[in-house]
């Protein structure tokens, strides 16, 4: 646990990427309705300016992290993604400039409800545009934990 | 939505009838996200899965979209947090849902908290969460001033809460903030004890971000052309000193529109009171800010 400990606070590479109105508009397509997900329709790519999905700034904030280069800890025999929490500031349009930093903000040992051995990790990822505004937070967390005994 | 969310209110569910691996490669691709244990049946397996299982963000972001639908495209959700409870095997049903919990006024909005989740078809809840959605009051959308050009509208001014304190946020004041902003205005060997008389304007919680008071000028449906600081104004009682704790209130005392040369010029002006630790006023400041837009092109 303490060289885990020794990984709080790590940040990965910030990434800066240009919000295109085609990848809205895969994310529109991947979360629209219909049978299924699956679009019923076309889906326009949303012009310059539109203000895009709450969660699109960081989908996946572990995805995002391991893209950045942070190391997300497997210390246990299973890992899984535990939950995952946004807080949305300002609005994301298509063609904002975003800068996106991941840091890992919390590691902690619990144990399961029958007594295995299980670590949590959270992963923050922030994201700023191109006026220097804090957009939104992402967390992603992370829990690993022993299998049970077979 | 044009009407007011009421407590215990349900949420229009979001149904999918069946999740397939389609469902998967949008979102993998959507995301850039390509765990083979969302798509491959053997991997699933190895992990001791019956099959693969679809991604948790993306139940989020259904979540997120039922929300949206129901609020309407003019509100903001300002948060959204969900646990992964259990995983959801491609080829199951799912239903989204959503309960009103609490609304709360706040200025010109209405802050609406729900509790959320995601059911399989068996009726469990695989996905448990709570949102925060940020509305607009009816009475305060800028419906007929912006339609007609008007930036400086009366719901404009209520939104930034004209006459009233809009908010305050307290700053502990360092030998090192000090020494730095000398540092930053070519006086690197002045007295790093005693703040210059241009730092009492820096503590601005607006200007630095520490309050996010302006998030309605993101309703101005008009192209940005410019803007930037208008003008600072301070009235010193006493000088700030490191060790200070000063809490900085600030209140909106005027909101105006003039014609300028990048467009038409929408002021803020505020005013700030600086008081220490006891409740002494230390300063007061008159901080103005101004947006230009083009009123012949919208946004969106």
């Amino acid at each position: 646990m303490d060289e885990l400990r020794t990984l709080l606070g790590a940040v990965g590479t910030p990434r800066t990427l240009t919000v295109q109105g085609r990848d809205v508009q895969r994310f529109l397509a991947a979360t629209a309705a219909g049978s299924g997900a699956a679009a019923t329709r076309p889906i326009p790519a949303p012009a310059a300016g539109s203000i895009v999905p709450p969660t699109f700034f960081c989908p996946d904030p572990l995805v995002a992290a391991a893209e950045m280069g942070l190391p997300r800890p497997r210390p246990l025999s299973r890992t899984i993604d535990g939950g995952s929490e946004w807080e949305i500031y300002r609005p994301v349009r298509v063609g904002d400039t975003l800068t996106l930093v991941a840091q890992i903000a919390g590691i902690t040992q619990r144990t399961t409800q029958d007594g295995r051995p299980m670590v949590l990790t959270v992963i923050e990822v922030r994201g700023w545009n191109q006026d220097g505004f804090l957009v939104g937070v992402a967390r992603g967390t992370s829990v690993s934990y022993e299998e049970r005994a077979s | 939505m044009t009407v007011i969310p009421q407590l215990a209110e349900e949420i229009p569910p979001l149904k999918v009838a069946t999740t397939t691996l389609a469902d998967v490669v949008r979102w993998s691709g959507a995301v850039d996200d390509y765990t083979d244990v969302h798509f491959d049946a053997a991997a699933a397996a190895a992990r001791g899965l019956p099959g693969p299982v679809v991604n948790g963000p993306w139940k989020a972001a259904l979540l997120a979209r039922m929300l949206q639908d129901w609020a309407g495209e003019d509100a903001t959700i300002t948060r959204l947090a969900c646990q992964y409870r259990r995983p959801d095997v491609v080829g199951g049903a799912l239903t989204c849902g959503g309960r009103v919990t609490s609304v709360t006024p706040d200025g010109a909005h209405l802050v609406v908290e729900c509790d959320v989740w995601v059911t399989d078809e068996q009726g469990t809840k695989t996905v448990t969460g709570s949102a925060t959605v940020r509305l607009r009051r009816p009475e305060t959308k800028a419906t007929t001033g912006q339609a007609s050009g008007a930036l400086a509208s009366d719901a404009l001014k209520a939104a930034l809460r004209l006459g009233t304190e809009a908010g305050r946020f307290t700053y502990e004041v360092s030998a090192r903030d000090i020494a730095r902003f000398r540092e930053a205005i070519g006086d690197p060997t002045g007295d790093p004890q005693t703040a210059p008389p241009t730092y009492f304007a820096v503590l601005d919680p607006v200007e630095r971000r520490d309050l996010q008071l302006e998030d309605v000028l993101d309703d101005v449906p008009y192209v940005r052309t410019g803007g930037g600081n208008a003008f600072n104004e301070v009235e010193y009682v006493r000088p700030i000193r490191a060790g200070d704790v000063i809490t900085v209130a600030t209140t909106y005392t005027e909101v105006y529109e003039r014609d300028g040369r990048a467009g038409r010029l929408l002021f803020r002006v505020r005013t700030n009171e600086l008081f220490d630790a006891t409740g002494a006023l230390v300063a007061r400041t008159r901080m103005g800010h101004v947006l230009a837009f083009d009123l012949n092109r919208t946004r969106r």
